[in-house]
């Protein structure tokens, strides 16, 4: 049987949940070696955009209930993350 | 709530110039399958507005060809004294949302979509000839509108009219004809880039989710440390 959602799923897409996972998990200092040689990768991979990523983090947010404020803060502290 | 948000639900004086033109062109197009024809320009003005607003032409847009039913009709371009010119979609250039308060009327076979005065009047701007600040006094005595917030506010949601001509266009003057349309219609200026671009741009900025940028930039300073 063939899964819908690997069907449906585009690839920047998945890569793009993947980096909002790990800027997710960075703000939060667990960050790994893996993580870190996938962040650099990402960072250069053209289909990952700042428009997907923010839309994966999103999805990943209302995935696990965040309250909306609470989005709000955390997409904050990752924008802050950059300095 | 803004004028335009409004449908439009004019009554549309049938024994006008257009008015007719329209109706000969209702019995030109073969009855066995229903039609539905835009009517943009002028003459909507000239049907449901005044009907003293003369314009040579009436400007359809018909869900397919209908120049040889002109033709056959003797309604086409120097057949007629008051003339049908069939144009395409690309004639008309109109917010995404213009449908849903254009006025739609049904004639025997044909329905016929005539767009609210606020999208035939903002479609009127790149050219803005003696006549079409007319149109824009005549809508103004007539309807009392638009108000100056309601014509930026419109032109807001045509920012593109304000973009630089394609290399095949001659110069666009959108920008200079609505200065010009503020200070004959309300005896003011007005700074386009200001108070329609801008607003308009970071609208649209929001809505295409580009108010957060820096995502990548995040991702790589994790790639580096």
């Amino acid at each position: 049987m063939i899964s819908y959602v690997a069907v449906v799923r585009d690839p920047s897409w998945v890569k793009s949940r993947i980096a909002a996972r790990i800027l997710l998990r960075g703000i939060n200092g667990g960050l790994n070696q893996r993580d870190r040689r996938f962040a650099r990768r990402l960072a250069n991979d053209r289909g990952v955009t700042d428009r997907l990523i923010d839309q994966a983090i999103a999805s990943i947010c209302a995935q696990k209930r965040i309250p909306l404020e609470e989005y709000h803060v955390l997409v904050q502290r990752i924008l802050a993350a950059r300095n | 709530m803004s004028w335009f948000n409004e449908s439009w639900r004019p009554e549309i004086n049938w024994h006008t110039s257009a008015g007719q033109v329209l109706d000969k062109l209702v019995n030109s197009l073969p009855a066995s399958r229903p039609w539905r024809i835009i009517v943009f320009g002028s003459s909507p003005l000239q049907l449901a507005v005044d009907p003293t607003f003369l314009s040579a032409d009436v400007v359809i847009i018909a869900q397919e060809d209908v120049e040889s039913f002109c033709r056959a009709a003797g309604l086409l371009k120097g057949q007629a004294d008051l003339y049908i010119e069939p144009c395409t979609v690309v004639a008309f250039t109109a917010s995404a949302d213009w449908m849903e308060r254009a006025c739609e009327t049904q004639r025997k076979h044909v329905t016929f979509i005539l767009p609210h005065p606020i999208d035939i009047l903002v479609a009127k701007i790149k050219r803005l000839d003696e006549k079409d600040l007319r149109a824009f006094h005549l809508v103004r005595d007539k309807l009392g509108h638009p108000s100056e917030e309601e014509l930026i506010k419109a032109l807001r949601r045509v920012v593109d009219i304000y973009r630089p001509s394609f290399d095949e266009e001659s110069g666009n003057n959108a920008r200079e004809n609505t200065e010009l349309l503020w200070r004959n219609l309300f005896g003011k200026t007005i700074n386009v880039a200001q108070e329609i671009i801008a607003p308009a741009l970071a609208e649209r900025r929001k809505n295409y989710g580009q108010q957060n940028q820096g995502f990548r930039e995040a991702l790589a300073h994790y790639g580096k440390s």
